[in-house]
């Protein structure tokens, strides 16, 4: 019995050091002479510069994200079909780490009509904390291609309700602003996953 | 006479059998009402699967002072939407509420009665003349 219960715990243990979350995205792998020799690096898919306005007129950057993680998502104010309930999940998020200033909340609108008061408006109404969350705003076509290299679809449809149309991802970036998870924002499964691989990305070392 | 007997329970047990799974299909199969469906299409993308709304962005369907005050203006707010400034329980929404055109009279019945006697609110349910009457009444 006793064997049996330390083999248990062998297996818990090793489970437990097993777990890492993947890098997502394509990858190169490239060589490379170093002092003489052939070094072998794989360059991994990672979020290129940006730079957008927040709720509070406040320029966002990379740098705003640096040695932080973060979840970021596309969205837009008056969207009425899957922003609420994403809107409603990544509350969950917010209150979970409200007070941990490791991780950080990025959601960029895709409606040209989202101005920064539009933007303002919104935070209050969903109480949130503009250090903690921004909602960012910027030029279409740069938005666009964020979305992108999120892995997230969005794309201008007047048959859409709201004129737009994107996906509701979640996407889980990490300190080297490599894509470690995408979930699916409007299903709270989905997002208790997520959860649970911000702390497993928060032990990483 | 006791084969007789035995002759009517094995005639009867049959019947008791499919009984029973009758029964059992028609719970397990049951049929969610329209306004439920209609619901989980159309609303609850918003107002979510509770009627909890959000924050103070989405108002909420569920316990609504709102509802029990004004449910003969529902049936305008689903088919036309909802703009400027409305206060449910107290608190003060003013988030556009987009319209619900392709949905038919009956369709609006369906879903109004079951907003009205579901999520905690107890107001009396309209009937299709009434929602029609409503819906002449809309500004």
């Amino acid at each position: 019995m006793r064997i049996h219960r330390y083999f248990l715990f062998v297996i818990i243990f090793y489970a437990c050091g097993e777990k890492k979350l993947p890098i997502l995205g394509e990858r190169k792998v490239i060589e490379r002479e170093k002092e003489g020799k052939i070094v072998v690096d794989t360059i991994y898919h990672s979020i290129p510069e940006f730079s957008f306005i927040n709720q509070d007129g406040q320029k966002v950057t990379e740098k705003t994200f640096e040695g932080k993680i973060y979840v970021a998502d596309f969205f837009f104010t008056t969207c009425p079909s899957i922003c609420p309930k994403m809107k409603q999940q990544m509350l969950r998020v917010y209150e979970k780490y409200k007070n941990d200033d490791r991780i950080l909340l990025l959601s960029h609108s895709i409606s040209r009509e989202d101005s920064v008061p539009v933007l303002k408006s919104y935070a209050k109404k969903i109480n949130i904390e503009t250090s903690k969350w921004h909602l960012v705003t910027g030029d279409w076509n740069k938005i666009e291609q964020m979305a992108k290299s999120y892995f997230v679809g969005v794309q201008e449809d007047p048959n859409e309700p709201g004129g737009y149309l994107h996906n509701g991802y979640f996407v889980l970036v990490d300190k080297q602003k490599h894509i470690r998870g995408v979930y699916d924002g409007t299903n709270p499964k989905e997002v208790d996953k997520l959860l649970t691989d911000i702390d497993i990305l928060l032990d990483e070392k | 006479m006791k084969l007789f007997k035995s002759k009517i329970l094995l005639a009867i047990l049959p019947v008791l059998f499919f009984v029973g799974l009758l029964v059992g299909n028609l719970f397990v199969f049951r049929v969610k009402e329209q306004g439920q469906v209609l619901y989980e299409t159309h609303c609850s993308g918003c107002h979510m699967e509770q009627g909890q709304g959000l924050a103070q962005l989405i108002p909420p369907i569920s316990k609504s002072d709102w509802i029990a005050n004004n449910a003969d203006k529902l049936a305008c707010i689903i088919r036309y939407g909802q703009q400027g400034a409305i206060i449910v329980n107290g608190i003060n929404y003013n988030q556009p509420m987009p319209a619900n055109p392709n949905l038919t009279d009956i369709e609006l019945h369906n879903l109004i009665n079951y907003i009205v006697r579901n999520f905690g609110n107890q107001t009396a349910k309209r009937s299709l003349g009434q929602i029609q009457q409503d819906l002449n009444n809309c500004k």
